[in-house]
Order: structure tokens, then sequence, then C-alpha cells
């Protein structure tokens, strides 16, 4: 059983590597750059550089190349030829695009091209790339060797995530607290609304599975399929018009003067309600087949209540899968419901990622999608080792 | 038990004691910073507001819009070449109580907060998104923004000299420029020009943007991000009073009631963040919060088709003011494209194609007027001449008429055009639907596009786009906001069509350093027919406002250059009548 834990905590390094791999292709490289976006739409072009030098985005992708001693100083005397030369290339690369869209489009005339803007940090990046491949190719591959800067954007990706210090959001406050400040109010949502979405499907998965064909059963179905079918916005919609508003149970919207407790209670409710079609259905269909084992029909047998039947021998023997989804959601629960604490004001994470979503806050979505991969492979793990716990058949070799 | 765990943080009851007058107010989005020089979005400037006073103010109730002083102890005295400004500061005003500063009394602002706060929108250390304002006016002031890029963070000499720029004693600003900028006055009340106590900037470091250390009738008493805000009145403000005049017709409506009364009337202010718009409405439905604008979908439930309150909002008695906004919203077309900027006849086939008055009633639910160029109904130089003389309205048959020369010009039928939008949400899309529709229905073939906000924007400052769909606002009452759109050397960001024509910039130029006077104005209309003439830009219409509030709510005056920000940063002038809401509260038929 250790062997096995240790083995499979191994192959979490490999899982995590795959995943700030792919955080970091997602997030940076396509992403692309949100310097621009963070100094806003009047921003000059120092403002911006100097963004991106407190961001670190004018750091390398992967690997750069840094000047040695001396090259400082060949730089600023060769600087403005460079950028001069840099730019007639670049003029050209459009004029030759120019017209062979020209060309494409059928228009006779070519359009003239803008005047090529080129900032010295770019240009700095390409005149310290030829001197590298320059000195490889002369083969100073000790100078060149000594000019590869590991400081790049993808390091700074990882150190982040491994000392979980994910830095400040674009709204300038630590990624850090605002994450710990979600947890409550996400968790204190989520449990209540997991566990009786559970407690109340079993239960009736239980009494359909054993009224199954009747029209209870059918009835109970039908509605299932009803349930699942309807969009969640729609129960959310319906549910804080009907009973908070109409009725006047519950808040409408979390109220800072009250205790989350008593804001919680309405989206938990819808939650569950929403939640029941498709949850019903899986552990009726669990139910079954357990039911309809040979030891069930030996416990009627023996004149068991349908009560002992059903809660102590067919639950107990449908543990497994039932495991199985409730260690797997944990994660999810910690992550919170994005419309649910939307609409109901709820200050969790799942409200946090909402907005970070919609602000293109790519930090704050880097610091959740991580921590939540991180969380689903802990807890594949702990799955697997309760099979062991509800289940005596499976052994770890 | 979830009760008693998260019970422990909860704030102060909204409604102790009874006299205390208690304003509930929504955000539609969510704050970002309270730090002026870092403020770019307007619920953050609206909020801001309320601590923080610059220089100058709009006057409350006169339209239109004046300036008067607010930190200043008058107008301007200007040179006579309109260089240079000598501003006298306002004695006996304190900054908030704060630890901040010695004994945790707020102490006397002077001039050099000022001159502090520009020199600090000029350090590229701190990142401000408004340097802008400043780029390339006051002299001296550039040299002392590449000075800071010499520096390291924090390590920045604010003593250094600048030219332009100074204290000539504690009580006098000084502000020299390299050419006349009459429109100074109107970024002076702007809110990044807010004067800044050192102090708190030292004290707080990069966390200054939870720490508003204003002049403002308000003080920030707690803040939970993206949840909601609490300000009570600051006891130690100054003497301010009422306006005692107003507009015609605001002594009629009841602004004039409390004219010579000390602000602020408010004492404590709850500001909700609540973005979706269902919860918004039903608060506001259940007096829960006391004004808001009126969501799309809830339409037809407050406004009438003759543009009143329904009778269920009257028997509510809510309240509604309707205003032009500075707006105006426009189909532009990129001048640097092939195909668009070589085609004049295209681009008057497009603009004839669109059915603004259908767009306006559809996607507006009729909260629109149409527009005939870019300078909105709602200032001073509008051109009234325009309806007759436009070319910007809808004419099938013209369109079709100009699509075939069109073709002849472009040598074969138009290619496929792109149409861009920014931002994702339903009203997007039907915009883009509805115009799409009107432009397939003269024959050209459109393809939509659909983008985030910020890559919206990033395809407009590389001019990456064929069509799109924008507009502007004007940042202050004066048509020199929108003029700047079109100018040359402005491409392509403010002026996204990428429109050059040398007579226009000829024009620009010459009003831009020009203060207000009729021949001004003459000379903006003519800037204006000539861009119409060249049309990058199809002119679709100018938004009208809604807002909506209950009648407890006293001395609301809807300020158009605040839009849908309605409140935002005049809550000094406010009174609520607590009792009428309690009532209100109390009557179940009400609440429902």
């Amino acid at each position: 059983m250790t062997a096995y834990i240790i083995r499979r905590l191994m192959y979490l390094a490999p899982i995590v590597f795959g995943v700030l791999l792919v955080t970091f292709v997602l997030f940076t490289l396509i992403g692309g750059d949100i310097s621009q976006q963070i100094a806003g739409k009047h921003a000059d072009a120092e403002t911006i550089a100097e963004i991106r030098h407190e961001y670190g985005f004018d750091k390398p992708l992967f690997v750069g190349h840094k000047p040695l001693e001396g090259d400082e100083a060949v730089w600023e005397s060769e600087k403005e030829g460079f950028i001069l030369a840099l730019k007639n290339e670049r003029r050209t690369q459009m004029e030759e695009k120019a017209a062979r869209k020209a060309e494409k489009s059928g228009s006779r005339t070519i359009e003239p091209v803008k005047e090529p803007q080129i900032a010295e940090y770019q240009a700095k990046k390409e005149w310290l790339s030829d001197l590298f491949w320059k000195r490889v190719r002369d083969k100073q591959s000790g100078q060149a060797w000594e000019m590869v800067d590991f400081d790049s954007q993808f390091v700074a990706h990882f150190t982040k995530a491994f000392t979980f210090r994910f830095g400040r959001a674009l709204d300038r406050e630590r990624i850090g607290e605002k994450i710990l400040r979600g947890i409550g109010p996400s968790v204190s949502l989520t449990i209540p609304m997991f566990f009786g979405t559970l407690i109340v499907s079993i239960s009736f998965a239980l009494v359909v599975a054993f009224l199954r064909g009747t029209v209870w059963d059918h009835a109970i179905v039908i509605l299932c399929v009803a349930g699942m079918s309807l969009p969640y916005l729609s129960f959310i919609i319906f549910g804080q018009y009907f009973f908070a508003y109409r009725l006047d149970w519950f808040p409408i919207f979390y109220a800072p003067d009250q205790p989350m407790g008593y804001s919680v209670v309405l989206p938990a409710m819808i939650g569950m309600v929403a939640g029941l079609g498709s949850n019903l259905r899986f552990y009726r269909t669990i139910m079954l087949d357990e039911i309809r084992n040979d030891y069930v029909r030996t416990a009627f047998a023996k004149g068991l209540t349908a009560r002992r039947v059903l809660f102590k021998h067919v639950l107990k023997n449908a543990m497994i899968p039932i495991v199985t989804s409730v260690v797997l959601s944990i994660p999810y629960l910690i992550l919170g419901s994005l419309l649910l604490e939307r609409f109901f004001g709820i200050p969790g994470l799942g409200y946090l990622m909402f907005d970070a979503v919609s602000s293109r806050d790519f930090f704050v979505l880097n610091a959740l999608t991580f921590i939540e991969a991180l969380l689903i492979a802990f807890f594949t793990l702990v799955a697997d080792v309760c099979y062991a716990w509800v289940d005596p058949r499976v052994k770890f070799d | 038990m979830l009760a008693v765990v998260f019970g422990g943080c909860k704030p102060g009851k909204p409604s102790a004691g009874r006299e205390e007058m208690v304003l509930n107010q929504r955000l539609e989005a969510n704050i970002q910073t309270l730090d002026p020089a870092d403020v770019g979005d307007t619920s953050s400037d609206g909020v801001c507001r309320e601590f923080c006073e610059s220089l100058y103010a709009y006057d409350y109730l006169k339209r239109p819009h004046q300036v008067v002083p607010e930190l200043a102890a008058a107008m301007p005295d200007i040179s006579e070449d309109g260089r240079i400004y000598r501003i006298g500061v306002k004695q006996g005003v304190y900054f908030h109580d704060d630890p901040c500063f010695a004994g945790g009394k707020g102490r006397q602002l002077t001039a050099h907060d000022f001159v502090y706060a520009f020199k600090r929108l000029a350090n590229v250390r701190v990142q401000s998104k408004n340097w802008y304002i400043f780029d390339g006016r006051v002299v001296g002031l550039d040299d002392f923004r590449n000075y800071t890029k010499t520096c390291e963070k924090d390590k920045v000499d604010y003593s250094r000299p600048v030219e332009g720029l100074y204290a000539e004693d504690d009580f006098t600003l000084v502000i020299k420029l390299h050419r006349p900028w009459p429109q100074l006055i109107f970024w002076l009340a702007f809110l990044p020009t807010a004067p800044m106590a050192r102090e708190a900037v030292d004290y707080y470091g990069p966390d200054i943007i939870l720490h508003p250390v204003g002049t403002g009738p308000f003080v920030l008493k707690q803040w939970h991000r993206g949840v909601y805000l609490e300000a009570v009145r600051n006891p130690a403000y100054r003497e301010v009073y009422y306006p005692s005049e107003g507009a015609p017709g605001d002594a009629e409506a009841g602004l004039l009631r409390d004219a010579g009364r000390r602000l602020p009337f408010i004492d404590r202010v709850f500001w909700r963040v609540v973005v979706e718009d269902q919860p918004r409405w039903l608060l506001l439905m259940r007096g829960d919060i006391d004004i808001n604008s009126i969501p799309k979908d809830n339409f037809g439930q407050a406004v009438s088709v003759v543009n009143d309150l329904t009778d269920e909002m009257k028997r509510r008695g809510m309240k509604m003011q309707l205003f032009d906004e500075p707006s105006t919203f426009w189909l532009g077309m990129n001048m640097s494209d092939p195909v668009l900027g070589s085609n004049k006849p295209l681009r008057y086939a497009i603009n004839y194609a669109i059915d603004r008055q259908r767009f306006i009633e559809i996607i507006q639910s009729g909260k629109g007027r149409l527009a005939y160029g870019f300078v909105p109904p709602a200032m001073t130089s509008y051109d009234e001449g325009l309806k007759d003389w436009s070319p910007s309205r809808f004419d099938l048959q013209k369109a079709r008429a100009y699509l075939k020369e069109a073709e002849k010009i472009h040598g074969g039928p138009i290619p496929k055009l792109r149409l861009a939008i920014g931002r994702t949400g339903t009203a997007q899309k039907q915009t883009l639907q509805f115009l799409s529709r009107c432009l397939t229905e003269i024959g050209l073939q459109i393809e939509t596009e659909l983008y985030d906000w910020p890559a919206f924007l990033e395809k407009l400052r590389t001019s990456d786009n064929q069509l799109y769909f924008s507009g502007w606002m004007a940042d202050y009452p004066d048509a020199e906001s929108f003029l700047g759109t079109f100018y040359g050397p402005n491409a392509p960001w403010p002026n996204s069509s990428n429109f050059h024509n040398s007579e226009f910039d000829a024009v620009y130029e010459q009003v831009s350093v020009m203060p207000d006077s009729p021949r001004r104005t003459e000379l903006y209309r003519k800037a204006e027919r000539i861009v119409i003439e060249e049309m990058p830009c199809a002119f679709v219409y100018h938004r009208v406002g809604y807002i909506i509030y209950h009648d407890w709510l006293d001395n609301l005056k809807a300020d158009p250059y605040k839009a849908e920000a309605i409140g935002y940063g005049q809550l000094r002038y406010y009174k609520v009548n607590t009792q009428k809401r309690t009532n209100y509260r109390n009557n179940v038929e009400m609440k429902n």
C-alpha cells in the first residue's frame, strides 16, 4: 500500500510538469502580451515598456541571450544603425505583403505602408540573438554558452507555481490573498449543496430502484431527464426571482451585514435541485445493477425488511462508484460554482474565476488552474486508495 | 454552524442609529483601484471621486456644463498668450485623518501636493494610466519623465525642479505650457489630477490603491474587494454649500429646495458590487438599493412606449430621468484598408444602407437619437443644420447606386468585408446581425467577428480591421474631444478609422489652441463637415441615457458626462428620506 502511494505520488511529477507546460502555452504564448491592457487605453510606449519589465514580459520565453561584459558598449555604438537596418528590413517585408494583398484582391493600387515601429528592447533582443549565433559559428562556444540566460518567463512560471507565490493580480491585490479569502465562501456554498444532493439522490435512487418498472419509477426518470435538459441558468433565474424576490424567503443577494450562512441557503438549494436529475439517474443505475444480484434475493428470501436490505446490504456494495464520484468532486467543491456565486454575490473562488475570465486576468486564471490541477491529481489518488477501504477485494500490486 | 463561522466578519449594520442617513449604491463592475493616478475605468473613477477632489469641478445644476473652482480658490489666472496658468489653492482644506500623517490628523492641503501629484503621473515607474493628459504639454515635465526612466523604483527625486510646474508659494500653483491648451481647465476637473499627499504614498507603498487619502466629503471605512465598499461622512470636511442657482426648470423639479445648505447630507454610503442585471434589478425593486440604470431585459417593465414610467413603476413611486449622452456610435471604416480607403462610393453605399431608425428601435429599445454627424446634441457646438445637409441617412436606392459605382472603381465585385465589434454579449451579437443584414441587403458580403474588449482594442491599434462598430463619448464638454478622433497624427488610436485629411488636420491644429468663441464653434462645424463628406465612418446614433431611482432619493440630477455611472461621484448633493424608504420596505405589496 505504502509502495503504491509512493509510486503514485511519483507519477504526479510528470502530470504537474505537463500542467505547467499547458498553462504556460495557454496563458503566455497564446494569451499574449497583456501589458497594453494593464496600461490602459491611452498608454504610451514607455509605460508599456515599464509594465513589460515589471511583469517580466520582456524576459525571453524559454532561454535567451544576455550581453557579456563589453557587449553593452558595442550595442550602444551600433544601436542606431542596427535599428535603422531592422526598420528597412521590416518595411521591405511590409511592402511585399501589401503588394501580394493588392494582387490577391485585384486592386490596382498598392497601399503605402506605415512606418514600422521598433522598440529598443526588441532591437536589442535581435541584436543579441545575432551575436549569439555569430559566436557559435565562430566556434567561440565558451563565450556563447556564457551568454545563455536562463532567467526566462518559463522559469518564472515554474518558480511561481512551486513556491505558491503567484504575485499580484491585475487589480494589484495579492493573488494568494484573493484565493484564501475565496475558499471559505465557496466551500460554505458547495459543501452543503454537495452533501444535500448526495443524500437526497442516493436515498431516492434506492427507493426508485426498489420500485423499478412502476409508474413512480417512470415518473421520476422523466422528471430527472427534464431537470437535466433545463439550462442551469434558468434554475438560478427562476429560483432567485420566485423564492427570494416574490416569496421573500431568502435574501436576493449576499448582504455584507448578514452572515454568509444565511445567504448561501437559496443558492445551495438551487444547486441541489439543478444537480438532482443527473445524480439521481446515475445512482439509480448503480443501485439497479446491485439490486439484481443474487445476495439481494437471498436477503429478501431470508425475510429481511426492504429497508434493511436496501440500506445495509445494497448501499454498502454500491459504495465503490459512489466513493469515486464523491472524492473526485472534492476539488470542484473548493473551486466553487461560477454561476451561482456570480448571481448571488457569494465572494468565492467561482466568482473570482468568472471575474478573471472577463477581465483577462491571466495571472489569477493561471494560479487557479494550477491549484485545481494539483487538487484533481491528488484526489484521484485518494479515490484509488479509498477503493481498498470500501472494497477488501481491491489489492495494490 | 455556518452562521457562527461567518458571523464574525459582519460589518456594522447599515441601518444603525435612527437619524443616520444611509445611501445604498450599486456598482456594475468591480472597483480596480482607488489611487487617482491609477484610475482608468468608470466605476473606480466614480467611487474614488467621493474621497478625492480636484482643482475644478462642474457646477452640479447648471447646463450647459460650467467649470467652477473646487480646491482652487478661483478660476485660473491665464497669461495673455494662454501659456501660463497661475492657480490659487483654497486655504483651510485638510486631508482625511489617516495614520500616514503625524498624529493621525490630516494636514492642510498646499500647492505642493498638486506638483507632487502631477509629477507622480509623469513618473514612468508609477505606471500611471493617465500620463497621456500631460504628455508633451507642460514645459519640462517630459524631461522629468525621461529622468525617472533612469531611476530605480521608489528612488525618484520629486524635489527635482520642473520649469513649467511649481508652487510659487504654499497656495499658488503655476503651470507653464508649450502652447496654449484651452482644454486644460477640463483636465484639472478630472480625477487623475487630484492632489496627492506624499506621506500617504510613502506610507502605503503599492497598497496606496486601497487607501484613498483625499480631501473629499467621504472617508473610506472598509472595502471588501469585489463585494462592497462602505464610506462615512468626512467629519472634517470644509464648509461647502448646495448651489443656489440652477438651470431653467430646476426649481420646479425641487432641485433648489436645499439651496445654501451645508454638504454633504448623507452620513454613510454602501456600494454593493452587483454585476448581473437580474439581482441588481430585484434589489432595486425590493428597495435594497436606491438607484440603478435600466437593464435591457427589464426595459419593458419599467418604461412605456411613450418613454414614460409604466404604471407599475409609478405605483412604486419610482422616478426616471432621461438625458442625451455626449456620445456617438458609428460603423467605422478603416481608411488604410485597400478596399475601403480608396473607394469613397463604397463608403457612401455602406452609409446609406444602414437603417438607423430601426437600429435605434430594435437594438437600443428606442434609447437613442439619429446621428447626422459626430458631435452629439448634448454639446453646445451641435450643428442643427446638419439634419438637412448630411448624407448620413438611410436610403436604399442611393446605397445600391453607389455600390454600382464602387464596383466600377474596384474593377469587379467588392470582396467579402469583415465587420468587427468589441465585447461578446447578446447586445453586440444583435448589433452585428442587424448591421450585416443591412449591408447584405444592398448586395455586400459580410463576415462578422466578435472580440473581447482588449482584443478589439488591439485590432484597432494595429489597424487590423475593415469595418468595425465603435463609438466615442466625450471626456469633457468640448467638441474638441471628438475632433481628436479624426486627427491624422492620432491614427491608429484614437483615430481608429485612420482618417487622414490635410484640410481637416489644419483646422484641428488651429482650433485646438483656441479658447471658446463663436469663431471656434464655426471652425468645429467646418471640420465636422469635412469628415462627414469623406465618410470614414457611418454615424449611426447618439445614446440617450436612462436612470431610475426611488422617490426617497432627493436632489438627483443626471449628469450626462457620467452616463451609466449616474450617481457616481456626486453623492455629496444627494439626500435620502429614510422614512419613505422604511415605509416602502414594510409595505409587502410594494416590495413584490
